[in-house]
């Protein structure tokens, strides 16, 4: 079960409003390659991993990828703070504003809401673990966009620390991976799938 | 220069990849890399066969201290690794 | 009132002591003499000590995750161990001077759970 510690991860305190960021920002709460997307891929995979370190990885990275979301909903909730709606739309946030005025709502920058075909939780501890890695991957690539237009302080260095947390998380996944491998038979990683077959009898395994 | 082309001739004389494989060429966008000197990360290794990939095992060393750590992202150096096309005024 | 550094070290590694405006000079001291690595978070500025327990807690989610791919690794268990005290140590202090942290640790007579600033609302 979780336990909510009533702080942030890394502290947000952003002074100047500013909604046409909050707009692309807001493709990490709730985009194709956000912060909601990954939390709840790793935490839906790891019911289906067959040992301990991987289930403990899964669970470990999803719940730090809730605090994560909880990081982009405080810069795009203080970004479109204090605004008017004149304002808001002069900033290019009127689509959003009104339907959702200035409430968190998961989305990505363009529009598109928030759904689970934005992650895949195959039942297979190989496939899972590659998808794992690509989507540190995508995280990271898309907090390199964020930073290419962000210019506010304030802004740039949440950005920066979720961005570093990408890349030590693809290398976690990477190791999960391992240790996945190393539990199967290198000679063929792919005669079973463990989460779901019994395993091969290896005497009568000739192929 | 890299030694990843693992279905190349094994006719190279050049040494410096130490496997045998010639360098594969560097040509196109992006900053030159460093060369791994003498891994031989292909075909002939048993320990990573290939149709699977690999990532190396991190291991141990000296940590940032926490008030750096916690700016970087990461107690780890090795992981700290930024992005250099940001616009922020600072 | 005596204020004291925070000892944001490790065991084994250089002293490196809290350089802070908002703490005068002629009443603070490093807190490294005496608390042999293990660190003595006392500060009366809630700020400072949040900082604390977002750093200490930071770097103890980043050995975790390490711990969890190379659990046999003893030096990461050492380093899990320390700076976890760490934080456990500045979040009661913090706790019991400004309020709760977690719903667990209410000791106020009224429910001041409800009553402090929310964490995405952001300084002052």
């Amino acid at each position: 079960m979780w336990v909510y510690e009533k702080r942030l991860q890394f502290p947000v305190n952003i002074k100047e409003p500013n909604a046409k960021m909050a707009q692309f920002i807001m493709s990490q709460y709730g985009g194709p390659d956000g912060e909601m997307g990954a939390s709840m891929r790793y935490l839906s995979q790891r019911y289906s991993m067959p040992y301990g370190e991987q289930k403990a990885v899964l669970t470990d990275i999803g719940t730090e990828e809730l605090a994560h979301l909880e990081i982009v909903a405080a810069i795009v909730h203080q970004l479109t703070r204090n605004l008017t709606a004149e304002e808001l739309e002069a900033q290019g946030f009127g689509p959003y504003y009104i339907d959702h005025t200035t409430g968190i709502w998961p989305q990505a920058a363009g529009g598109v809401p928030f759904n689970a075909c934005e992650f895949q939780s195959k039942g297979d501890p190989i496939t899972d673990l590659f998808e794992d890695l690509a989507a540190e991957q995508k995280a990271r690539s898309t907090y390199d966009n964020i930073l290419r237009v962000v210019t506010d302080p304030d802004v740039c260095e949440p950005i920066r620390f979720l961005r570093k947390r990408e890349i030590v998380h693809f290398q976690r996944f990477g190791e999960t991976l391992r240790g996945l491998q190393d539990k199967l038979d290198s000679r063929n990683f792919y005669a079973f799938n463990p989460s779901f077959d019994p395993a091969p009898v290896t005497a009568r395994n000739g192929q | 220069m890299n030694c990843r082309n693992s279905d190349l001739p094994d006719t190279a004389m050049a040494p410096s990849c130490g496997c045998g494989r010639i360098p594969s060429d560097i040509s196109g966008p992006g900053p030159v890399m460093r060369p791994a000197a003498n891994a031989c990360f292909d075909g002939n290794d048993s320990r990573f066969p290939v149709g699977m990939g690999y990532v190396p095992m991190q291991m141990w060393g000296t940590t940032y201290p926490i008030a750096r750590g916690f700016v970087r992202g990461t107690i780890f150096p090795s992981l700290d690794l930024p992005f250099a096309m940001g616009r922020c005024r600072r | 009132m005596m204020e004291m550094y925070r000892c944001s070290m490790m065991p084994g590694m250089p002293v490196e002591p809290v350089r802070d405006s908002r703490l005068s000079a002629q009443n603070v001291m490093p807190a490294c003499s005496t608390c042999q690595g293990a660190g003595h978070m006392v500060t009366q500025d809630k700020e400072a000590l949040m900082r604390q327990i977002m750093e200490a807690g930071f770097a103890m989610d980043d050995v975790v995750l390490f711990l969890d791919t190379h659990p046999e690794n003893q030096d990461a268990l050492r380093y899990y161990k320390a700076v976890r005290d760490m934080r456990n140590q500045s979040m009661a202090a913090y706790e019991s001077q400004f309020g709760p942290l977690r719903y667990t640790d209410v000791m106020s007579s009224s429910w001041d759970w409800v009553t402090e600033k929310w964490p995405w609302e952001g300084g002052c």
